[in-house]
Order: C-alpha cells, then structure tokens, then sequence
C-alpha cells in the first residue's frame, strides 16, 4: 500500500509539473500581458507601464521568466499578483477554502442525492415513479451548469427573493452577527450554488448508481436475503447496495477535481470568490502567476482526487488489496533476491 | 436574519446628528484593485480613494480645470497665488486629521508630491505633475508649490492629480514594497469615510469619520458589494441586496424602472468613444496603406452615420461629440466642425481617389482592396454593436470591415505596439484641456497614448498655445483652431459620449451625481428615518461590540 501511494505521488508530481509548464508556456505565449489590460488609462505615460513590466519581469526573455519562476516556487514563493496586487499565495489562501466549501458541500449533496434517487429507483422499478426519476436525471445532466445557475438565480433570488443573489455572506450585516446567525447567513449564501451544482452531478450518480444496483440485482447472496424473510428495503440498502457502490466509490474522488473545475462557472454567475471565479479573472487580465497557481492546484486536486478514489476502491475491496499487497512483497522479495 | 447584540438601533455616535445613519450599499461590477491613491487607476479604486482621502483643493461641481475658479478647500482652507503665478500656496485647515488621530501637516503635502514623482514608485498620475518643479514647507501648515513654468491648469494639477498620504505612515516603505504594504490593505486617510474592512473579491466597508474636520457624513457605512461581472452586479440591485448599481446598461433600464422601490438617475460620463483610424503600420515605421490618405479617411467619416449610430445603440442615452472630448469639459468646443454624414460626397472622393468598385460592391485601387480590421474589446457589448453598425454603414460605399473582437489585454498590446488597423475606443478623461497633448499631439505617439500615430505639427503648435494661454477667449480660438485642423485630417471620428443610468434604491435622498464622480457628495446622502430598513439600523457602535464577542 505504502509503495502504491508513493508512486502516485511521484506521478502526481510529474503531471503537475508537466501541466505547469506547458501553462506556462502557452499563457506567455497567448497576446497581451498583465499590464496591458491593467494600466489602459491613457494618462498613463509609456514609461510607467516599461517600469511596472521590468519590476515584475516581464520584460526578460521567456527562459528567465522560468528559471524565475521556478526557482520562487522552489522557495514556497508563487509570485506577486499584478491585478490583486499582492502575493499569490493570500489570493489562493483566501480562494482555496471558498472553492472547498462550496465543492466538498456539492459534494456530499450530490453523492447523497444521487444514491437515494437511485435506491427509490431500482426499488420502484418500471413504474412511474422510476421512469420520471429517470427523465428528471436526464434532463438535468444534459444541462448546462452555467444556465442552471442563471434559472437559479433568477428563479430564486428575483421572481421568488429567498436566497440573496451572490457572495459568500452579507457584507451589511454579516460583521455584526453573533455566532449563530453569522453561520446561518453563510449556509443561506451557499444554498443556491451548492444546490445548482450538486444537481448536476446528483442526475449523472443517480443513473450510474441505478445501473449498478441493478447490476446485482439477481445475484445469489440477494436470493438468500430474501429467503431469509429480510424486507426489501433492507435487501435493497444494507445488501445490495454495499456492494453497488463500488464503483460509484471511484467516482467520488475523481468527482473532487471535476466539481473545482466545474464550480468555475457556478462560482462566476453566483460571485462566489473561490479558485474558478479567480482563474477566470486571471486569464482575462493575463495574470500569469495567479494562473499558473490555479493550474498547480488544479494538477493537485486531479491527482489526489485520483489518488483517493484509488485507495477507497482498495478499501472497499478486499481482492485489490491483496493483489497490491502482492505487488509490494513480489517486489520487496526480488530486491531481497538480488 | 437576527441581528448580533449590539447591532440594535440607531444609539451611539449616530445620535449625534438628527439625521445621521443609514447604510448604502454598492454593486460593483468589478474588483477594488488596490487601496493606495497614489495607484488608483480603475474607477473602483478612485472611488474608495475619493471617499477616504482628501485633495488639497476639490474642483466642485463646475469641474472647471484653469485657474482656480470653481474650486472648492479641502485640506487647504485658503490659497494664494504668487505676483509671477509661478508658486501657489496652500494653507492647511489645522483642524484637519488622519484617521489615526495624528494632525494633516504640510510635510504629508510635501511628502505625496516626492512619492508621486518619484521615478522609482511609477505612479500613473506622475506626467501630470511633470510641471511642477517642487513643493516647500514654509511652516507646518503652509505648503508652497513651485512651477517650471506658468499654464491655466497648474492649480488643477497641483490640486487634484494627488490625494495627500499620510508621511507618518509610508514614510518607511521602500516604494517598491508600496503596493504589497499593510498600508495598503489598511489604510488610513483623511476624508469624511475611513477604512473598515476589505475582503478581496466579497466587499469593501467604509464608515462614517464623526470627527471629521468637514463634519461628519449622514451615511453611517457604505458598502463596496463585489461582484465578479455586470450580470451578478445587476442581480444584487434587482434583489434588493444592493442600493446602487452606477451604469445600468440601455437592455435592463425598463426592468428597474417597474421596480417600485428602485429609481433611475441618468448622468454624463466623462469619457468619449470614436473610431480610430492607424496612420502608420509596422508598428509605426511606415504609412498605413489605406489610412495615411487623408482623403480616405474623410471619406469613411462622411460615410458614418453617427447620429444613427447612437440611436440605435444607446437611444437618448449618448450624444455625438464635435470632437475628442466630453461635454462640460475644460477643451470642449460645442461649435467645433465635424464632417458630415454624407455618403455621396464620400462616394466622390474616393472616386476621385482612384478607389473604383468592383462586381462584388468593394473598391479597389490596383491590386489593393478597400478592406480593414476593426479591432472591439469583447468586454464592452456596445462596441461589438456599433462596430457591426459601422461594418454596414461602410460597406454602403465599398468599403470591406471585418470586426475583431479581442480581450482587452490583447487589444491594449496592439495599440502600444500601434499594431493595428482602426479600432473602436472608450477614453474617459479627467476633463483637462492636457488630455489633448496626452493623446492627439506629436508628442504622444512615444510618450503618450497617440496609438494612431496622427502627426500635424500646426496642430501641435496650436495646442502647445492653448495650454499656455491664460486668456480663455484666446484659449478657446486657439482650441478652435485646433479642432479645425483635426476635422480636417479626420484621425478619427468621434462617435459618441455615453450618458449613464444609475439604479438606485427610492429611500436614498442623493445629492447630484458629478460626472467624474457620481460619489462626490455621497457625505451628503442620507436615508430618512422612517423609510429605513434594518441594515440602515446597524449603527457604527455595532462592528465594536461584534468584534468584542
């Protein structure tokens, strides 16, 4: 398990570093740079413009920007943001945990949504009740999320005003708030790009989760269940399912690096100021070590997502264990040989 | 939504003015980028600078940039001209206070002056300032400004290019650690609001200063509500989680006006749009191929319609400008000449010019088609409008435009590398006659933002005149003159100056909206007591007493 584990890392680190550079290169290599869509003032002299670009390199050759650059993140130090205006580590630290909250809540909504619409499904199968369920999953899956955000948002925050229309709090009064009204007040924020993004999600688990469960519908072990006289929800939830959710497991951790990804639309349309909102506005202004910081963490993410749902598939089952443990004693008896 | 102890009421330091209190909440559209004046570019960042730090003078609401006429004390109470004019001197209000409590002194005057022009500091407003040659501190309360030489806008720049900056505070700061200093993320100013909090990206607060030497504003708080685009900015007007929103485009105006509790305010923007014509190419080493002709760019500008133009895209909300200004400002001539909408003398001059059409409607000359790029930034949806408009209007005489939609970092890049062929252009201005030096004259094509590279030296001369001349009959022949010259040679065409629409919440008893800054008397906004809604309530005893829990 250990030697697992550390050759994913190794190849977690090798991808980031793959993927950084090539960002690297392609955003330098794409038209306009920071200061051009910062400083378009036109009382804006030249001369200021060539003293920002030399203060923050931008005027070395491509090669040096680099070695710069890579030498900075050696040190922990990712760079200074030219449209924050400050360090790119505090726009990330103040981002990460927005992003966080708002993908770990959709998260957990989706998977939990996802697995009880499939249940209700496969224990009403064939009637109306499924052939809805599965309709309404369709439809959701095929939409897209930035439009269903803008509906939400429309439908929620204007027609009908129960949820406030962006941000992660109030900023009027969420300062002055006790404790548990402050909380309250950021559950209220998070209620609709949650919602919107965990639907998605939820429709494309519940068919996966659905299909599997029927999978195992006719296997032997549910035969004898129900020869023991046990109910069918119980059939269906404590012994069916247990073994159903496999590959639904996988999904999870590969869903954490598709819900950063995916919340970059929701966060936009909601002005939620997480990762995605950031990368986007970076992109925009050419704030490349704001992008690259995304890139890094988007690499990251991928790969522990792919890590995790590597070892919660191990964990659930035995088989693959034992063929990793395998693996790791074949390997330790050649050395040993050698 | 309960409110924390504390939060109760209108008590404290409100209560020490009948009227004081209540909250406005603004919908911006994008992000504040920094807190510094001395690096206030965006609107945003000039908005919070104008809010929390004081010029030494104000322009009032004539915006009047020559002379001193108009002119309003700020931090100064009074000021006297030299018998030359060549050194003006200011004396401060001695009740005047930092944030902190530590008194406004002459040296802080001297000290903005030395870290605006500071080479090293890079600060934006810096060519501004080129004409003053230093800054005294007769006594502590009297700071004397010394000009290189005499013009009508000295004591315009000297007033209004600087917001004075606390020495005591960034006197230690090596410039180049400026921008990333805890000053700037906290700063402390002088103006009616101080700094309360700010969360990159969430929302920026500003509270009442009650000691105020200027008297405390009737607003308790105001609100910077962030929001990453104009859509989310427009939700929080429309839900009633923000008060304001400052530029409400043409599309949504009828949907706030059936809002009961909403109004709409229409103001001048300072800033004018126009279709730029590039006179040289290879970034500038040799002529353009089509737009170094003189006559073909007369022709194209004859050949715009720009009374329909604004019609269509911003109704009553714009006119067209005679000429490279907005209205109201300091070079503003009403009666300045500007070629006409006439697509049959168009017709004739570029026949005469050789360009004949051929069987597909597109004139040629040789080999050479009458076909040009017209660069738009796809953030501005008017442009992309009026850019199809054109594309129409000038196919009506043979002319092939293809619009280039680009990101404004890439459209910026092509214009410093006056790379391009003619591109549609928003510039806002400060309302000084200098925009014009800065932007139209020889001088700016290195050292300015002449991006077209237009070049008359007859021009040049006559505005050289015009920034120097005292006289304002003499000032305003000479800018005549001026803009003769460019109509002549058509650099441009000036297509338009926007009129904005500000949403703003009924309960508000607003001051007027100043074009350069509609916040320029929000100290004076109030919202009546029995029109209040809870979060007008909070009190400024509030933040005290939640953070103390």
């Amino acid at each position: 398990m250990r030697s697992f584990v550390v050759r994913r890392l190794v190849q977690a680190v090798t991808v980031a570093a793959a993927v950084t550079t090539l960002t690297f290169v392609l955003i330098h290599l794409a038209p306009g740079d920071p200061l051009a869509g910062t400083m378009d003032d036109p009382r804006i002299a030249p001369s200021v413009r060539a003293h920002w670009r030399q203060v923050y390199g931008l005027d070395r050759p491509l090669p040096v920007q680099y070695v710069r650059f890579l030498t900075g993140v050696a040190r922990g130090d990712l760079g200074f943001s030219v449209s924050y205006n400050e360090p790119v580590i505090a726009v990330i630290r103040r981002a990460v945990p927005n992003t966080l909250m708002l993908a770990g809540t959709a998260l957990v909504l989706s998977f939990a949504a996802g697995i009880l619409i499939a249940v209700i499904q496969v224990r009403r199968e064939g009637t109306l009740t499924d052939r809805a369920l599965g309709a309404i999953s369709l439809g959701l899956y095929s939409l897209p999320d930035f439009w269903l955000a803008q509906v939400a948002l429309l439908a929620f925050s204007y027609w009908l005003p129960i949820f406030p229309a962006g941000g992660t709090i109030d900023p009027v009064i969420h300062p002055y708030l006790g404790p548990a009204a402050a909380a309250l007040d950021r559950v209220r924020h998070l209620v609709l790009p949650a919602v919107t993004l965990a639907a998605l999600t939820a429709a494309w688990i519940a068919r996966f989760q659905r299909a599997a469960l029927l999978d195992v519908a006719a296997d032997d072990y549910l035969r004898t269940a129900r020869a023991k006289g046990l109910s069918e929800w119980t059939i269906l939830v404590r012994h069916a399912l247990r073994n159903a959710l496999l590959p639904v497991i996988t999904l999870f951790g590969l869903s954490l690096s598709a819900f950063v990804s995916g919340a970059v639309f929701v966060e936009k349309v909601f002005g939620w100021p997480g990762i995605g909102s950031v990368a986007v506005d970076a992109v925009g202004a050419r704030d490349y070590p704001v992008i690259i910081a995304c890139t890094i963490i988007g690499s990251i993410l991928v790969a522990a997502g792919s890590l995790i749902a590597d070892l919660l598939y191990m964990l659930a089952d035995p088989r693959l264990r034992r063929a990793e443990g395998d693996a790791d004693g074949g390997a330790t008896s050649a050395v040993a040989g050698a | 939504m309960v409110l924390g102890a504390g939060c109760g009421g209108s008590g404290g330091i409100s209560a020490g003015r009948a009227d004081a209190g209540g909250t406005i909440v603004v919908a911006l559209a994008a992000d504040v980028r920094n807190l510094l004046p001395a690096y206030a570019i965006s609107t945003q960042d000039q908005m919070v600078a104008d809010l929390m730090f004081d010029r030494l003078a104000d322009p009032g609401d004539s915006l009047n940039t020559v002379g001193d006429r108009g002119f309003l004390p700020r931090l100064a109470e009074r000021w006297s001209w030299s018998a030359d004019s060549l050194s003006i001197t200011f004396h401060l209000d001695p009740r005047a206070r930092w944030h902190d409590g530590v008194p406004v002194r002459a040296t802080d005057v001297r000290f903005t002056y030395r870290l605006f022009t500071d080479t090293t500091a890079a600060v934006p407003a810096a060519s501004q300032l080129a004409a003053i040659d230093s800054v005294t501190t007769p006594d502590s309360l009297t700071a004397t400004f010394w000009f290189k030489h005499r013009y009508p806008e000295q004591f315009f720049d000297a007033t209004y290019q600087m917001h004075i900056c606390p020495e005591h505070l960034l006197r230690g700061i090596p410039t180049s650690a400026l921008l990333a200093s805890a000053f700037s993320k906290h700063p402390v100013g002088d103006g009616q609001f101080r700094f309360a909090s700010w969360t990159p990206g969430s929302a920026l607060e500003l509270v009442a200063d009650t000691m105020n030497y200027r008297g405390r504003p009737k607003l308790d708080r105001v609100i910077l509500s962030i929001s990453p685009n104009y859509g989310a900015a427009m939700a929080k007007l429309l839900a009633g989680d923000a008060d304001l929103f400052e530029s409400v485009h043409p599309d949504n105006l009828s949907e706030v006006r059936r809002r009961p509790d909403l109004t709409t305010i229409p103001y001048d923007d300072p800033s004018y749009g126009f279709l730029w014509f590039n006179l040289r190419t290879a970034k500038g080493t040799r002529p353009h191929p089509l737009f170094a002709d003189r006559d073909l760019r007369r022709a194209l500008s004859m050949a715009i319609d720009r009374a329909a133009i604004v019609r269509n895209v911003f109704d009553t909300l714009a006119y067209v400008p005679p000429g490279p200004f907005p209205r109201g400002a300091s070079n503003a001539d009403p009666s300045a000449p500007a070629l006409p909408y006439d697509t049959m003398r168009a017709d004739r001059l570029l026949d005469s010019a050789g360009w004949r059409r051929g069987s597909d409607g597109i004139r040629r000359k040789g080999a050479r088609e009458l076909a040009f790029t017209l660069s738009v930034p796809t953030s501005s949806k008017t442009r992309q409008q009026i850019a199809v408009l054109i594309q129409d209007q000038l196919a009506h005489v043979g002319a092939r435009v293809t619009v280039d939609p680009m990101e404004m970092p890439v459209l910026m890049q092509r214009l410093e590398g006056h790379d391009f062929d003619a591109v549609l252009q928003n510039w806002r201005t400060d309302g000084a006659m200098d925009d014009l030096r800065q932007t139209w004259t020889t001088d700016a094509v290195r050292h300015g933002a002449n991006y077209g590279d237009y070049a008359n030296p007859t021009f040049d001369a006559l505005v050289d005149s015009a920034l120097t001349t005292s006289d304002p009959a003499r000032v305003h022949e000479l800018l005549h003159r001026a803009y003769t010259i460019l109509d002549n040679d058509a650099p441009a065409v000036w297509l338009y100056q926007p009129r904005l629409v500000a949403g703003v919440h009924r309960r508000l008893h607003h001051a007027p909206f100043r074009p350069d800054a509609w916040w320029a008397h929000l100290a004076d906004w109030s919202v009546p007591v029995a029109d209040r809604l809870p979060r007008d309530n909070i009190g400024l005893t509030a933040r005290t007493t939640a953070q103390a829990q």
